[in-house]
């Protein structure tokens, strides 16, 4: 076992100033590693991991080649359970992104970077360190924090509390699974407030489960849905209820926008 | 504590003069005691002061929803009691910065004809269905900083800003926000000068650099514009301690600073007689 080490702020604050020109933005869509770390001094932390990191993979630009699932996996298998402090440090995760997994960094979030665009650099800015002021949303498009937290969130919810004996089967990643099987459902799950309710999380994703295969377009059930649940939350606190009524309310309002959905088609 | 004004479809005590009661606010004592370890929260009071709201809790037809969210570590985790008062403690790690503390009382089974005593004559005498989960009442939002060494109203400015040393040889001091602390950077030349003197004339380097920093850093939390980071969490708090107006940035920052231009005219007319003497 070895310990993780980190890039001081004061480094990452200069790697960002980087990114100002265009030389700095295109070292981010090629190269073996990145070159500005040769003997950048780095910050000890009590998280341990295996020697031999995993091999991340991505088969595809689309859909299940992009192997999310799998690889949010092994980046919680490898850091293990991080404490929630350790996990937003947004320190940790940028080093990552440009040390041990820049590689697939590069194969997962491929650009074509225009020089000295701001898109380009708010692009490189979101996926290899953090959005500047994007609250929820600031480490949940870290190219590797999304897949820790994705994990975290999601892998057997019914192995932290008895409430969610309900959900019990066989496949401990089948929520993961969900969460991660497109863009919009991450978005519409994790980057919302209710998303950070274990509850409500759950819930919505268990009947997104149900109901998604009966869709054709699956991005616009969970835009509905999540529109849908922002409005009735204002005036009810759906988190007071047992999770089983929980449950049963997600189902509900999932099914009748994937029919509305189905009828519009 | 936050205001919280919202329209619902049915009267919610607390939410301006939709329900008249006892008192004009529900105002349950919060108290929070931040260890190494971990963080305990007691919540005190837990009273509608309203004779038909109070029963329906005694009836098990409400109960109170004591949400806790913390949007730094993804924390968001609900409790429910009946009883007046409430305790939890927390693991320390999972609350970092800024935690709001939302608490409600909802309606865990639905009632039929509701009608509150006291309610807006705008509602006319009309009664109401309330699903499960729907609001009953609101108390204002309460919120603390998870920051174990950090006292607000004894904080220094290091708390909030840092001034370091630049790479341009010349040229005005810089600010970046987005960092955990604000990070002030001086050109190389200013960064001899400053060094040269800042612990002789501290007040007069709080009213050229750090006041208009502050200035700065407020108009961005005025406009909610603040990035989730420390230094905007630490400068919210001090705010609310020091029961700051914000919208006036420059008086707010020269209370925080604590009339640093009063105190840079002093201590520069120290360092003129020193000279004259």
């Amino acid at each position: 076992m070895s310990t993780i080490e980190i890039l001081p702020e004061k480094t990452l604050r200069d790697m960002k100033k980087l990114l100002d020109n265009a030389s700095g933005l295109q070292v981010y869509q090629e190269g073996a590693s990145y070159q500005f770390l040769d003997e950048k001094e780095l910050l000890s932390t009590t998280i341990e991991v295996v020697e031999t990191a995993p091999e991340l993979e991505v088969h595809g630009s689309v859909g299940n080649d992009l192997n999310d699932t799998d690889n949010a996996l092994k980046i919680y298998s490898y850091l293990g359970r991080l404490n929630r402090t350790q996990a937003s440090d947004p320190r940790l995760w940028a080093t990552l992104t440009h040390t041990t997994f820049w590689d697939y960094c590069l194969k997962r979030w491929p650009n074509s970077l225009k020089e000295e665009d701001n898109k380009s650099r708010n692009y490189i800015l979101e996926h290899w360190f953090e959005t500047p002021g994007a609250g929820l949303a600031a480490l949940r498009r870290n190219a590797i924090s999304r897949l820790w937290w994705g994990a975290h969130l999601t892998v057997a919810p019914w192995e932290d509390t008895s409430e969610f004996d309900i959900f019990q089967d066989s496949d401990r990643t089948i929520y993961t699974s969900i969460l991660l099987s497109q863009q919009q459902i991450f978005f519409d799950v994790l980057e919302r407030s209710y998303g950070s309710s274990p509850k409500l999380r759950i819930c919505l994703l268990d009947a997104l489960k149900k109901y998604l295969p009966e869709v054709s377009n699956k991005d616009n059930l969970s835009k509905a849905v999540s529109k849908k649940l922002r409005l009735v939350l204002k005036g009810r606190h759906l988190e007071a209820l047992p999770v089983k009524d929980l449950r049963h309310i997600l189902h509900d309002m999932v099914e009748a926008e994937a029919e509305a959905l189905l009828k519009a088609s | 504590m936050l205001e919280s004004v919202l329209s619902y479809p049915h009267p919610v005590l607390g939410n301006g003069d939709d329900v008249a009661a006892s008192v004009d606010e529900i105002q349950p004592g919060v108290e929070c005691i931040i260890y190494d370890e971990s963080i305990a929260l007691t919540i005190n009071g837990l009273e509608a002061h309203h004779e038909q709201i109070d029963e329906l809790i005694k009836s098990g037809d409400a109960t109170w929803l004591i949400r806790i969210n913390c949007p730094r570590t993804y924390y968001r985790e609900s409790f429910t009691t009946r009883e007046q008062a409430f305790s939890q403690t927390f693991d320390g790690p999972d609350l970092e910065g800024k935690v709001y503390i939302e608490i409600s009382l909802v309606a865990v089974k639905r009632i039929e004809g509701y009608a509150p005593a006291g309610m807006h004559s705008d509602y006319d005498g009309a009664n109401f269905d309330i699903n499960s989960g729907e609001l009953i009442a609101i108390v204002p939002t309460y919120s603390f900083l998870a920051e174990k060494d950090f006292d607000a109203l004894k904080a220094p400015v290091a708390s909030l800003i840092r001034i370091e040393e630049g790479e341009e040889d010349i040229g005005p001091f810089k600010c970046t926000y987005e960092t955990q602390l604000i990070i002030v950077t001086l050109p190389k030349a200013g960064w001899d000068e400053y060094a040269a003197i800042r612990d002789r004339v501290p007040s007069v380097l709080h009213t050229s650099i750090v006041l208009p920093v502050l200035v700065e850093a407020l108009t961005l939390l005025r406009d909610d514009s603040a990035p989730g980071v420390t230094w905007a969490d630490r400068l919210d708090e001090i705010v609310t301690q020091m029961d700051l107006d914000i919208e006036k940035p420059l008086l707010a920052a020269q209370a925080i600073l604590s009339n640093p231009l009063g105190r840079a005219f002093v201590e520069v007319n120290k360092e003129l007689d020193k000279r004259a003497g």
